[in-house]
């Protein structure tokens, strides 16, 4: 027996991995084919007395298949099922089998959807959960989900959503509304700690909802709350029969961690966890029960398996991917762009740049009010720092386009105010985009009162000449270069700046904790294209009004006026009013400058040209989000992987 | 003493140079023109003093000198055949098989970590397509042959676990194993006690006698040659005096030797005191098993008075050593009390200690092993000062230099290397290097017994030099009675473990005499000799 | 000295170093700025209260000195303490990336000696043109930091596109049989362990050579030329045992490079090893892993180098004089 064992070996070392692993998954056809060629080169090439053995070996093999195709049998698509209310996508279509393989940059951390924090996990995590109400990707409005449809009641407070009916988590236990409820409890308990839980507390109190039967749910606000759909976009239903007991031990920290067994583990979502190796990789593979389905019936996900493998870093994930071991890179540096397009052709894979992200990048100077005793020097260039004048004069003298160019090599868009371009629905066309001017910027220097001295200097009213450094993340390369760059533009204004990069956690310690910077280059957003996860950033009183994070009351008119302005947009539920409320907030940010707005990086994602309906979207997780409409052209699948 | 004398000569050398090529490309001449033979059976000594060449003689014979020196003759004819044309795998079989060679110092030409008896059964090994028990069976009837089977661990001994007579015995063994019939033998008895010195040549007079083997024996000690050869050549600055037989003389200078005890104030409380002085040692059994302690030292007392020069003779075995290193707490006696001006040694905390080390120096044998061979001799001299954490850098180069200055050495010497001195300018080396920390009492273990007697002499002189600017006490480990005799305030005897005190006039007494004679045989007829 | 006791005092200083080392590392973990829950802080939609609420739970609100003897207590029974970040105990997180850093570092060792102790006696005993080309390459391996040669490495594997770029074996691995999945692994290992094998390389080569070169010059080996050994009989036999000493001793510190190089080459070649995700824990201020890989890559340090004492204490007969 070993010896048969050793001589299966070498024949499957001769077939491609590919061709094992569509056999493996149930593509009978190519199966047989393969089994057909190892017994006619192994009769030509070997000796009569070798062909007994041969023949053992295809028996093997085909017992081995045998074996293999209850197991494949399970995780195949299951039939449509009558009453199970299945949302069929029009126009789609593709076809099943292969295994997508995708890049991460570090390897996830959990796949608790409640506690997860970090991109890679979140990025599997979207893969095995589906939530009630989903905002699309592609055209940024929300669609349904496992809500077939919701109503909003006329105060604008109370939500019934209707759930789809017959559906099954990825282990075969049906869904209804006790889960939801259920996973609503835990979102909300304080004692989870729940990064999302802060979404959920509108004007300070929480949400809550109760179960109106098994298929409807009621939701019911503390005040109206403008786009309160897009809420539950990402918010994964939990399985109640796998969790409720974990949480009511107040356990509910610990499950669903990478050591979790798959078996314990399922959600709503395109896949189900099939395995994890520690450091290496996480396989996920069909959830047979998923709700979705392409036009022609059939029930969706198309891929067999998906499987993150992780890289470690930017650049080896692009050298995987330059290399074809992963099928998609989502999300790379504008270094690597000239790197990947100069190999397209040759190596079969596309790579897009989807335009401006909604990330927006910015220098911020250090408003808050800071012991003098503790930092006199800082304290004597607030002076500068908080003369609008000067902030204007600063954000006039940059040139966004030499950041663009240089810093994002061209992969990126300017901004003038907090909205990027990505953000379609909100973004205020109209707002002014001034010309780089050194000559207004010195305009307005002088009549704040600075003067410059005979070396050219910039001088204050004190004489003192302005000088300030400038800190930054020392991983995000371009945030670098941007410094550089202000450094130099500023530097023709006769400002002095020094550029200091510092380690990423280093420079958020210093401008939420210690406020001990001059000014800081950072970067925020990216959540949802709303105006509402901005709050905040831009409410007087927010955690993450950054420039000054200590007011309790707004420090000057206009941001009393932002304040205003925002709690209004929350409570409106019409998009035209909204609409013009926030243009005003984008409109008094831009006159106000309490950031100066920088630039967008673009997002580039790629994929290699067998990658059916693939198409990328600038909000996250950009090439992912139709995971489950992906799929693996028919001639990627035959030839060889 | 002497076999009958073939004519027909087993090694027929005639016009033998060696050049060294030096560092600029010119040639010196290490031999020069050197013609001699030697017949079978026959033992030809070749005497001359340090860096005389005779050395660089032995080893030409064989080739195995290294690339920079070139071998010319006329003839280096061995069995009628001219070993300068042989080849490499040639030369390779003649070596240890049919010429074997006796290197000088035992314990550096024993490797280390092999065991002696599979170094003697590697030598067979290298000639004979055996098995691996025929090659340690006959290194094993070689041992027994060269009188090592009474230990009965012998053959599985390392190197440093045989005594100094013990690794002689080694050494012959391995030059014998394959029965060659030349042995070339550069001084087979350097560094041995008279009695041991006895044993090794009449050793190999007996195996000269059963093997029938001839001998080029190589020393600086007319004593031994004038015993053991049929003919004695001298060599001088690389020149051969051919059958320059030097029969009779003596080979010690008649040059009285400078006095050392210039006044001994007598009165004061003696510098060091021991009394009842044990240690013994484990013996090592089976690996990582203790076997039974052995008795080293037992029970000795001795008294070193302030400003005097003490020897100590005895046996080797004796455990003159062992007490050497337990003065200068080396080693940590099991019992007794070793007071240093009345301060008890053994009850010193490690800092105290710290500060007593540069009070006992101990100067050792082989200064070749104890100085470190990558410093220069200025380094070296200056090295305990730094670890001692003396003055500036300044100053510890300073005193260096004096030091140096005083024991003979010239400016242009300081820079080189411990390897590029001879042996005599080594030892002075580790005398300044003892002397440098401004000693009460300095401790020389056989310092000079390696050395030939006109380098031994100057030693001494230069001792005795030193002693006279400074407040010092010598104890003199030597087994050699005549040393002792000229130079010593008082003489002290080892046997066994227990010292047995003596004094100058004792040696004069002719109860003495009978005692020194089953100490140390072959000096004590120099002795009668002499007087 | 009593071979027992001789263990015994080794193995107590190890742990003393390990004690250190937690310490230190604990020290400087407390004086890194920030902590793990600051990215939080970039994210608007967080409040300050579940931030502090956070802080409070994963017990970063109190004293170093505490938590320091918290975790001492917890590590003396066995306990690695817990991952903010992965939500997990520590010790499950390290137990299989460090048997894939022991494979790669152990991978490494391993074709390091091979290689470097016969180049460097023969460089040490032949000479000439071999001697000048290993001491010129390997001046140059030394100059290069070892992250280049892993760059250049990978960069040389994506052209050539013969061999796996990083990981540790192909995604579906499960499937093969053990010679595949064997052979799979060592494909994947080339990369790492060759930058590491060059990184390492210079240095035992040279010490190699150096020793041989010393005991070559030693009388004894001049006394067996004279007695007509052998040439490689005299290197392999007699030489190398008596130049052995030096090496063993550098075998142990040779185990402490590698370790850390391969720390730095793992998250270059993305092998799952403890590297990425040392590092990764450092950049997320996940602390107690850190401290944690810190702690276990100094007990193999401290194995490595016990294991070489007493393979000296074996192995040279004058060790044990003392």
């Amino acid at each position: 027996m070993p010896y048969s064992v050793i001589f299966t070996n070498s024949i499957f070392t001769t077939e491609t991995r590919g061709q094992l692993l569509i056999s493996k998954s149930g593509n009978f056809e190519t199966y047989k084919r393969v089994l057909k060629r190892f017994s006619i080169t192994r009769l030509r090439n070997f000796p009569i007395t070798k062909c007994l053995l041969c023949l053992r070996v295809s028996v093997v093999n085909w017992i081995l298949f045998c074996v293999a195709l209850p197991v494949v049998a399970a995780s195949a698509a299951q039939p449509l099922q009558k009453g199970e209310d299945i949302q069929v996508e029009p126009g789609l279509t593709g076809n099943y089998g292969g295994t997508l393989v995708v890049g991460q940059r570090s390897e996830p951390k959990t796949l608790n959807p409640v506690l997860a924090a970090d991109a890679p996990s979140r990025e599997v995590i979207g893969r095995i959960n589906a939530d009630l109400i989903h905002i699309n990707r592609y055209t940024q409005k929300t669609e349904p989900a496992l809500a077939s449809s919701w109503k909003m009641s006329s105060d604008g407070r109370t939500f019934t959503l209707k759930l789809r009916r017959g559906l099954r988590f990825s282990d075969g236990q049906p869904f209804d509304a006790d889960d939801v409820v259920f996973t609503f409890q835990v979102y909300l308990d304080e004692k989870v700690h729940s990064t999302q839980r802060d979404l959920l507390v509108i004007g300070g109190r929480p949400m809550t909802v109760t179960k109106v039967d098994a298929h409807t749910v009621r939701f019911e606000l503390p005040q109206p709350y403008a786009a309160a759909e897009r809420i539950f976009d990402s918010l994964a239903i939990l399985p109640r029969h796998l969790l409720q007991s974990a949480y009511e031990q107040g356990k509910f920290a610990e499950v669903w961690n990478l050591n979790t067994p798959p078996s314990q583990i399922a959600g709503l979502g395109p896949f189900r966890v099939k395995q994890y190796v520690a450091g290496q990789r996480i396989v996920l593979e069909r959830n047979p029960y998923y709700w979705k389905a392409d036009s022609n019936k059939q029930r969706l996900p198309y891929l067999d398996e998906m499987a993150f493998i992780f890289a470690g870093n930017e650049d080896a994930q692009v050298m995987r991917f330059e290399a074809r071991e992963t099928d998609i890179i989502n999300r790379f540096g504008p270094d690597n762009y000239s790197v990947l397009a100069k190999e397209q052709q040759d190596r079969d894979y596309q790579i897009q740049d989807l335009g401006p992200s909604l990330e927006f990048n910015f220098l911020v100077f250090n408003l808050n009010d800071v012991p003098a005793d503790k930092f006199p020097d800082l304290v004597r260039e607030q002076a500068w720092f908080r003369d609008l004048k000067f902030r204007q004069a600063v954000s006039a003298a940059i040139d966004r386009q030499a950041i663009v160019r240089l810093a994002y090599r061209g992969h990126g868009a300017a901004l003038w105010g907090n909205e990027s371009p990505a953000d379609k629905l909100w973004v205020d066309q109209s707002l002014p985009h001034p010309e780089r001017s050194l000559d207004h910027a010195r305009e307005l220097l002088k009549s704040a009162g600075f003067s410059w001295n005979s070396d050219g200097k910039l001088i204050d009213n004190q004489q003192k000449p302005v000088e300030f450094s400038i800190i930054t993340g020392s991983s995000n390369a371009p945030r670098v270069k941007m410094a550089t760059l202000i450094a130099d533009d500023l530097s023709q204004l006769g400002i002095t700046v020094h550029v200091v990069p510092l380690e990423f956690r280093a420079v958020v310690d210093r401008v939420f904790q210690s406020n001990n910077y001059e000014a800081c280059i950072i970067g925020l957003g990216g959540a949802d294209a709303d105006p509402n996860p901005q709050m905040n950033v831009w409410l007087s009183n927010g955690g993450t009004h950054i420039w000054n994070l200590h007011e309790i009351h707004p420090a000057t008119a206009w941001e009393a006026e932002v304040d205003g302005l925002m709690n209004q947009q929350m409570v409106t539920v019409n998009y035209k009013q909204r609409r013009r409320i926030y243009d005003r907030v984008q409109q008094l940010l831009a006159e106000n400058l309490p950031v100066i707005f920088l630039a967008t990086p673009d997002v580039l994602v790629g994929a290699k040209n067998n990658v059916g309906n693939f198409r990328p979207a600038v909000l996250d997780p950009y090439a992912l989000w139709n995971a489950d409409e992906l799929y693996l052209r028919r001639q990627a699948l035959a030839s060889a992987r | 003493m002497s076999l009958p004398y073939h004519r027909d000569p087993l090694l027929e050398v005639s016009n033998l140079s060696v050049l060294y090529r030096g560092a600029g490309g010119q040639f010196c001449a290490a031999i020069s023109h050197a013609s001699f033979d030697i017949g079978a059976g026959e033992i030809v000594g070749v005497f001359g003093a340090s860096g005389s060449g005779k050395t660089t003689l032995g080893l030409s014979i064989l080739r195995l000198l290294p690339d920079s020196a070139q071998i010319t003759a006329a003839a280096l004819r061995f069995q009628g055949r001219d070993l300068l044309t042989l080849r490499h795998e040639q030369m390779r079989r003649v070596r240890g098989n049919e010429i074997s060679i006796m290197y000088q110092e035992p314990m550096l030409a024993l490797n280390p970590v092999m065991r002696v008896g599979e170094q003697i059964a590697e030598v067979f090994r290298a000639h004979h397509q055996v098995s691996n028990r025929e090659c340690r069976e006959r290194a094993a009837e070689f041992l027994q042959r060269v009188h090592l089977h009474k230990r009965a661990d012998a053959f599985n001994a390392y190197p440093h676990e045989l005594s100094g007579g013990e690794r002689h015995r080694v050494v012959i063994a391995q030059a014998l194993v394959c029965g060659p019939s030349l042995v070339i033998a550069d001084e087979p008895t350097a560094g041995l006690d008279a009695a041991l010195q006895n044993e090794i040549l009449d050793l190999i007079s007996e195996l000269r006698r059963d093997l029938r083997v001839s001998f080029l024996l190589i020393s600086h000690d007319h004593a031994v040659l004038d015993r053991m050869c049929d003919r004695t050549l001298e060599m001088s600055a690389g020149l051969l005096t051919d059958a320059a037989v030097v029969l009779g003389r003596n080979g010690r200078s008649s040059r009285p030797l400078p006095r050392m005890n210039a006044e001994t104030s007598g009165s004061e409380q003696p510098l060091v005191r021991v009394s009842a002085l044990s240690k013994s040692y484990q013996t090592r059994g089976l690996r990582f098993r203790r076997g039974p302690a052995t008795g080293v030292l037992r029970n000795v007392d001795l008294s070193i008075p302030q400003d005097s020069t003490v020897a100590l003779i005895g046996q080797s075995g004796s455990g003159k050593s062992t007490l050497a290193r337990c003065l200068a707490m080396w080693e940590k006696p099991d019992a007794g009390e070793i007071e240093l001006a009345g301060q008890d040694l053994l009850r010193l905390t490690p800092t105290e200690l710290r500060q007593f080390r540069p009070r006992v120096q101990l100067v050792l044998q082989d200064s070749a092993a104890s100085i470190n061979p990558n410093l220069n001799a200025e380094q070296i001299v200056e090295e305990p000062l730094l670890i001692q954490n003396r003055g500036d850098k300044h100053t510890r180069r300073e005193r260096a230099r004096q030091l140096l200055e005083e024991i003979g050495f010239e400016p242009a010497m300081f820079e080189r290397k411990p390897l590029e001195f001879s042996g005599g300018q080594r030892q002075r080396l580790a005398i300044a290097r003892a002397m440098v920390l401004e000693p009460q009492l300095i401790i020389f273990d056989e310092s000079t017994s390696g050395l030939d007697s006109e380098t031994q002499q100057q030693v001494l002189a230069l001792l005795a030099e030193l002693k006279k600017t400074r407040r010092l006490s010598y104890l003199l480990i030597s087994h050699d009675l005549h040393l002792v005799r000229d130079i010593a305030d008082s003489i002290l005897m080892m046997q066994d473990g227990s010292v047995v005190e003596g004094s100058r006039e004792m040696l004069a007494g002719s109860t003495f005499r009978a005692r020194s004679a089953s100490a140390a045989t072959g000096s004590g007829i120099a002795l009668v000799e002499s007087q | 000295m009593n071979t027992a006791r001789y263990i015994e005092r080794r193995i107590a200083s190890g742990l003393l170093l390990l004690l250190a080392v937690s310490l230190l590392s604990f020290s400087l973990s407390a004086l890194a700025p920030g902590s793990f829950l600051d990215e939080m802080k970039l994210n608007p939609q967080i409040s300050p209260e579940t931030f502090t609420a956070l802080r409070a739970q994963y017990g970063l609100d109190q004293p170093i000195a505490l938590r320091y003897a918290h975790w001492l207590r917890a590590a003396l029974h066995g306990d690695l303490g817990f991952s903010f970040a992965y939500n997990a105990p520590v010790s499950s997180l390290i137990w299989n990336r460090c048997s894939n850093t022991l494979l790669l570092t152990g991978t490494a060792t391993f074709l390091v000696w091979l290689l470097a102790v016969p180049l460097g006696i023969l460089s040490a005993a032949k000479g000439g043109w071999l001697d000048r080309i290993c001491s010129f390459g390997s001046s140059l391996l030394l100059s290069v930091p070892e992250i280049v040669i892993a760059l250049a490495l990978l960069a040389f594997v994506v052209r050539s596109g013969r061999l796996p770029i990083g990981g540790m074996a192909s995604l579906n691995a499960e499937d093969f049989s053990l010679t595949q999945r064997i052979r799979d692994t060592v494909l994947h290992l080339v990369v790492p362990a060759a930058a590491l094998v060059l990184a390492a390389l210079p240095i035992v080569l040279r010490h190699t050579r150096t020793a041989m070169a010393e005991v070559l010059q030693a009388p004894f080996i001049k006394a067996a030329t004279g007695h007509g050994i052998f040439r490689a009989r005299l290197l392999l036999r007699h030489a190398l045992p008596a130049a052995a000493s030096p090496l063993i001793s550098l075998f142990g510190f040779s185990i402490a490079g590698l370790l850390s190089a391969s720390l730095l080459i793992e998250v270059i070649t993305g092998w799952p090893g403890l590297g990425p995700l040392f590092l990764e824990s450092i950049f997320a201020r996940d602390f107690q892993v850190v401290i944690a890989v810190v702690m276990v890559s100094s007990a193999l340090l401290v194995v490595g180098n016990l294991m070489s004492d007493l393979l000296l204490y074996a192995v040279d007969p004058r060790i044990r004089l003392e």
